[in-house]
This record gives C-alpha cells, structure tokens and sequence, in this order.
C-alpha cells in the first residue's frame, strides 16, 4: 500500500482529518455545489431538489448562522431565484428573488437580482412593477446584463405604449453584439408608433 | 344592398369583432391559468421529489455508517480530467467517466457527489485513482491512498481533484 507523504500523517486519521484543513481549500457548502453542478449542466429539476433540501435544512438549524451554507446565503437565494426561473416557475422565482433585492447583498448581485425580477415581471405582464425593479438598478451592473437591461426597459416602453420612451434605449443598442439587430427592427416599431 | 341589409352587416361584422375580441381575452386568461397550475404542479413535484430523496437517503443510508464522497475541481485547473475511481477498503466503490460537460460544471463551481455508501464506525482505507489529460496532451493517471475515521455521525469526504504539478499531488482530501 502506498501512502503520500501527506496521507501519512494521516494515520491516526480524525487527527489527519481535523488538523489539517488546509489540506485542500474546501466549497463552503457541499450540497449548495452540488446543486451548481447540476444547474451548470442545465439540469434545473435535480439543481432545485438539492438546493431546496438545502435550505429546508438550513431553516431548521439551531444556530444558522453556524450553517456551512450561512456565509453564501445571499448567492443561494439567488441562485434558488435563478434556478427557479429557468425551470419556468417565475412565480416562486419572483418570491426568491425579492428576497435577494431585500438582504445585504453586493451592489452587483442586488443590480442582477433586480433585472431578474423585472424580466419575470415583464413576462407576467406586470409592466408597472418590472419598471419599478429596473428603477431600483443603481450603481455597478454586471457587464453581462448591461444590455439585456436596455432591451427590457425599451420592450416595457413599448408595451406601454410609450415609443418615445423606447427611442433612446433601443438607439444605445444599435451597436450591441446580442441585440442589434433586434433593436433596430423594434426602433423601426417605435419611430412608426411614434408618428 | 339595402340600408336594412349594410346595417345588418355592420352589426355581424361589429359582433364579430366583439367575439373574437372577448375569445383572445378569455384565452388570455386561461393561458395565464394554465400557467399558474402548472408551476403549481411543477413546485408541488420538486417536494414530492424532495422528500423522496430524504427519504431513500435515511433509509438505504442511516447516519450511523454513512459516507459521502464529494468531488471538485478548482477554477483554475486546465487539466481534463476523464475518470476516477474509488475503492474503499480494497474494494471498488464506484468509478465514473466524465463527458465533457460535467467536467465544465466541475470547473465553473460545481460539486459533484460520487458515492454514497455505508461503511462500520472505525478507521478504513480510500483509494482514489483519476486519469485524465494535461494541458499539453500527455496523459496521466495518479492513484493515492487515505485512511479516514468514521465515527457516529454522517461523514463527507471531499475530494479536490487538480492535475499533477512539481511535487504535488493532484488528489486532495477533506472532511466537510
């Protein structure tokens, strides 16, 4: 049998195991990874379950924030949220979501959370509140969204019948990667809406 | 046509309009519906699916002599890694083969759990074996040993899995 110099202190092993935790740097929450690894594949279903046990276990605990998921409890939520929306259950996506908008989390997360949450509201119809979320976006925003976030306040614009409010976000886009060429056709419905 | 006859007209064609008008709302509402029920129905799954995982867990592994190996990689590795096996005690516990998108979940944070299993409180013997390709395509298989303790309680073990450098080992082990 070999043994690494490393395993080799570890003979008396809950020594070995409880002495060295530097040993490797450990995922602060197993099961919340877990869910990541499936949610990385797009397997929502089996993300959720996890993450959803997760948490159930979590609220159950004595001392939560003795928890491993405690220090990544804002992310969790988030990701719940994002999970959940991807999984096409905006309802409980929306809920998770306000969670998120309402904790102590990162400018740039609460930002993300905030467009998620008038992406869901915009798709329920809910025109007023998803304009509502986008006004609560201040400060750094994610540059992968940056975008996204113009689109959506130029489609809320347009479904509230307000073209010459749609105007200038979609004129920001007309050199965006992913929507140019969306945003030049719905800047052509704006100009024609707008007489 | 007589004025009687266009009036006529006039109202179908109205009434039409008010028809079609009130179906696409009704459908409208219907559609909205039918989505509530099913996220409903969806939610109402992801419990079902929930507590029947729970429920598998504490029966097929009751805390007493359950053990949990999980597997991750760091972000930075640029190492394929193709498949890893696990013996516990000299005998195989399980192996998995890794496609390409796993391997990409593992790099971007994920946490895969490899096995499950049952073992007697006391001390035993992991090996863990990986192969997989280095950065510059040569290949490479490493295996190595650890002895861990399981007392009374549930025992993860995680498994930080790089490819091998200058005097280190790629197989990392902790207790979670």
């Amino acid at each position: 049998m070999r043994l690494t110099p490393i395993k080799s202190i570890g003979l008396t092993v809950t020594a070995f195991l409880a002495t060295s935790p530097a040993l490797c740097d450990k995922p602060e929450d197993l099961y919340f990874g877990e869910a990541v690894y499936y949610a990385n594949q797009g397997f929502y279903f089996e993300a959720l379950e996890r993450l959803d046990a997760e948490f159930a276990q979590h609220h159950e605990v004595d001392e939560p924030n003795l928890d491993s998921l405690f220090p990544h409890i804002a992310d969790a939520q988030f990701s719940l949220g994002d999970f959940e929306l991807r999984y096409r259950m905006h309802h409980r996506a929306g809920r998770a979501i306000s969670a998120v908008l309402e904790g102590a989390v990162d400018e740039m997360v609460r930002n993300d959370a905030a467009y998620r949450l008038a992406r869901i509201q915009f798709q329920k119809g809910q025109m007023t509140d998803a304009m509502h979320s986008l006004e609560r976006i201040d400060g750094r925003v994610p540059a992968a969204i940056e975008d996204d976030i113009e689109f959506l306040r130029a489609n809320i614009h347009l479904a509230e019948g307000r073209p010459a409010a749609a105007i200038a976000p979609l004129e920001n886009l007309q050199h965006s990667k992913q929507f140019a060429a969306f945003a030049a056709y719905n800047l052509g419905i704006a100009f024609l809406q707008n007489g | 046509m007589s004025r009687l006859d266009r009036a006529l007209l006039s109202l179908l064609i109205a009434g039409g309009l008010v028809a079609s008008a009130s179906a696409e709302k009704l459908s409208g509402e219907q559609m909205r519906s039918l989505d509530g029920q099913v996220q409903e129905i969806k939610s109402d799954v992801l419990g079902i699916a929930s507590e029947l995982s729970n429920l598998e867990e504490r029966l097929l592994y009751p805390s007493g002599t359950q053990i949990a190996i999980f597997v991750s990689v760091p972000a930075d590795e640029t190492f394929r890694l193709d498949a890893v096996q696990i013996h516990i005690n000299g005998e195989p516990a399980t192996h998995h083969i890794y496609s390409y998108k796993e391997l990409e979940a593992l790099q971007n944070g994920g946490v895969q759990r490899l096995y499950s299993g049952n073992v007697p409180t006391g001390g035993h013997e992991l090996s863990v074996t990986m192969s997989g390709k280095q950065k510059g395509g040569t290949e490479f298989t490493e295996t190595d040993t650890f002895t861990f303790e399981k007392g009374v309680e549930p025992l993860a073990l995680g498994l930080t899995l790089a490819g091998p450098g200058l005097g280190k080992t790629g197989i990392q082990i902790g207790e979670w």
